[in-house]
């Protein structure tokens, strides 16, 4: 088992005096991480997710060893290899082939352990001939390539990998999955840093979510990044309406509107066809999104949307009432909006929804978004494959239609062929 | 004593790193290792120049060109892999920033790697230098003194490089200072002169300059072929023996912290 015990607070200290001493007035203290205690089991692989300056890359760098922590310890069980920093360690003068040696000696591999290796690292990386030309010449994309190459070919029995998969193209990407999968087969524990949810959903058994150098969530992936999700939404949504408040008189009433409570929305709800409240639904299954909302006041030209967000930010849909063309007319009092999605077309995972209720909408006007009363408890639900099914579905179920002939004419489908000029 | 132990478990890393400071140090130039020989040959060529045709300097009036040139070379050759082991290995640790910061590394050996390196390109010239005072039949026993010198000087430069890398981490002046230190070192070490041709009141600064017990030990070994004076050659090993305890210390001790600053 490999164990992380109290790995409790880092500092950087800020040196401005003349001295290395301890004399606190020298120093401005920052606490990256504070008061992290976790243990990470042998085999497992771990995203961790956070804001920018969260204390992910410190949290790293105490488990490869290249930091030490100035409280509380780190304690690992095996090899670790680390992969912090795009061409950590690359000399850019030398060619790729000769940084492979160069990085299997900063590894504490010798020449003869390098070679047995090097096939693997080659033919992962990639790079034909730009192999033997100086590193200095190779493209972003080539230098994660090598380095991701060495990195998780060297024999580890844990890797540390910051946020380098993005440079790689998509192609590169697959085969990084792949490399991931044998890694975990091998029963490699990986700890990754990714701003892109989708690789922390897909490869992950577990996800750290570290803000402000405390870990704010610890869980499946699917819950944290939804969590982590939605306070991206909260504090952007808080960020425009302080902005707003600066912004002036014009947009007082709205936000009066919200802040005194006289609108409102109170819940929101996923029932099935048969009016059960439910959070599960499979694809085809008719969903309706129950919102009630309170008003103090009349709401003659209020407009409506339900956003639908996978966990990893994508916006999936997003439906408004006026560009549907419903005329919503709310009168005062507490009542009920249903939007009914007559078929689900998404494919299978979890989603969230976020709601709006504007007093009024004009969709050309993008700053008109902001006057809404929006609803954004986490509240998520979750579509299912249908049952029997084990492939991959993909993200919309898209309705089409299957037609076969016989022979190689196509003709019979009524659609001309277009001609080459 | 475990700074020695440190230095013999990690005698193949350190060999390495040292193959690879030469290949970073001469990679996509032209001529490469012929460097190691070509440069301190100019320089050799220039002090030559200097001292010997334009300022008529010798060590005493009967000796030739050929003499005055050998001296030279005797006291430029540990001079050169002295000053490159140490302005070299001060920026050592620095240059391995990314390292440093992503990887546990031995980095107490980058240092020692850049002193290797130095002492490297040192033996070479030195190589040539016995061949040609074979040629010339100066050799002599004392000699065997050789070995021994070196090691001190490693020793010395090793712990010297282990404090002002360290430093120089905290301090990036530190490289700048070490250069010029070099430069104003170099006028009292007595390379193109020897110790006696100082004049007296002048005598003390040249005995300060502990470099200048190094010069007047390989010049024995290889020039005069005379064992080198005890004492002094006691008191540069008890110092080398002192800066590297010292040096390993003061690394050992910093080496927890020095991933922050980098």
């Amino acid at each position: 088992m490999y164990k992380l015990y109290r790995s409790r607070p880092y500092r950087l200290l800020d040196f401005l005096g003349l001295r290395v001493g301890q004399a606190a007035r020298y120093f401005e203290e920052f606490w990256a991480l504070q008061d992290v205690t976790l243990d990470i089991a042998r085999g497992s692989t771990v995203g961790v997710i956070g804001r920018n300056g969260a204390g992910k890359s410190t949290l790293l760098k105490l488990l490869s060893g290249a930091g030490a922590p100035t409280r509380g310890e780190v304690m690992l069980y095996g090899r670790v290899s680390a992969l912090l920093d795009l061409g950590t360690g690359f000399h850019p003068d030398l060619t790729g082939h000769e940084n492979i040696f160069a990085c299997g000696l900063y590894l504490g591999l010798d020449r003869a352990a390098m070679e047995t290796l090097y096939d693997k690292i080659v033919a992962f990386a990639e790079l034909g001939p730009f192999l033997h030309q100086p590193v200095r010449t190779y493209s972003v994309g080539m230098h994660m390539r090598l380095a991701f190459s060495v990195a998780t070919s060297v024999p580890a029995d844990i890797q540390v990998i910051d946020e380098v998969l993005g440079v790689g193209d998509a192609y590169f990407f697959g085969k990084c999955v792949q490399q991931f999968r044998r890694c975990q087969e091998e029963g490699r524990t990986t700890v990754l840093v990714s701003h892109d949810h989708a690789t922390v959903l897909r490869l992950c058994t577990r996800c750290l979510w570290i803000d402000r150098g405390v870990i704010a969530a610890d869980g499946t992936p699917l819950e944290v990044v939804a969590a982590y999700t939605q306070s991206v939404y909260e504090e952007r949504d808080r960020a425009a309406e302080a902005g707003l408040s600066v912004s002036g008189a014009e947009v007082a009433p709205a936000q009066a509107l919200r802040r005194s409570g006289a609108v409102g929305v109170d819940s929101v709800q996923f029932v099935k066809a048969g009016g059960v409240p439910s959070r599960v639904f499979s694809i085809g299954e008719p969903m309706i999104v129950r919102i009630r909302y309170h008003s103090r006041v009349a709401l003659p030209q209020a407009v409506v949307s339900v956003t639908v967000y996978r966990t990893d930010g994508v916006t999936v849909c997003n439906a408004i009432s006026s560009m549907d063309g419903a005329k919503l007319d709310l009168a005062e009092g507490e009542g009920t909006i249903e939007v009914v999605f007559d078929k689900l077309m998404f494919g299978p995972g979890e989603y969230t929804v976020s709601v709006g209720l504007y007093p009024s909408l004009d969709l050309a006007d993008s700053a008109s978004m902001q006057h809404a009363v929006i609803w954004h408890k986490p509240q998520t639900f979750l579509v299912r494959q249908p049952a029997g099914v084990v492939m991959d579905l993909g993200v919309v179920r898209q309705p089409v239609q299957w037609r076969a002939f016989a022979g190689i004419e196509a003709g019979a489908s009524g659609v001309a062929t277009r001609e080459k000029r | 004593m475990n700074c020695f132990h440190m230095l013999f478990r990690h005698r193949r890393l350190i060999w390495n790193l040292t193959l690879l400071d030469f290949r970073l140090r001469y990679a996509g130039s032209r001529l490469g290792l012929l460097w190691m020989l070509l440069a301190p040959l100019l320089v050799l060529g220039a002090y030559l120049l200097l001292f010997g045709g334009i300022l008529r300097v010798r060590p005493d009036l009967s000796s030739t060109g050929l003499e005055y040139g050998l001296l030279i070379a005797c006291g430029l050759l540990p001079w050169i892999g002295f000053s490159e082991g140490v302005t070299r290995g001060t920026a050592s640790v620095l240059a391995q920033r990314n390292l440093i910061k992503s990887q546990v590394f031995p980095m107490e050996l980058f240092p020692v790697s850049a002193v290797c390196a130095g002492l490297i390109g040192q033996l070479c010239g030195i190589l040539l230098l016995l061949v040609l005072l074979g040629l010339q039949g100066m050799l002599g026993l004392n000699l065997v003194l050789l070995p021994f010198l070196l090691i001190l000087q490693a020793l010395f430069t090793i712990g010297l490089v282990w404090f002002l890398s360290c430093i120089n981490i905290i301090y990036r002046d530190t490289s700048q200072v070490v250069v010029l230190m070099m430069v104003l070192l170099m006028f009292v070490s007595p390379i193109a002169y020897t110790q006696e041709m100082a004049p007296a009141g002048l005598k003390f600064v040249v005995e300060l300059n502990p470099i200048s017990y190094l010069i007047e030990g390989y010049r024995n070994a290889l020039l005069y072929d005379q064992f080198p004076n005890i004492r002094k050659l006691a008191i540069f090993a008890g110092l080398a023996f002192l800066v590297l305890l010292t040096g390993h210390r003061y690394f050992m001790r910093l080496r927890r912290v020095l991933p922050d600053y980098v």
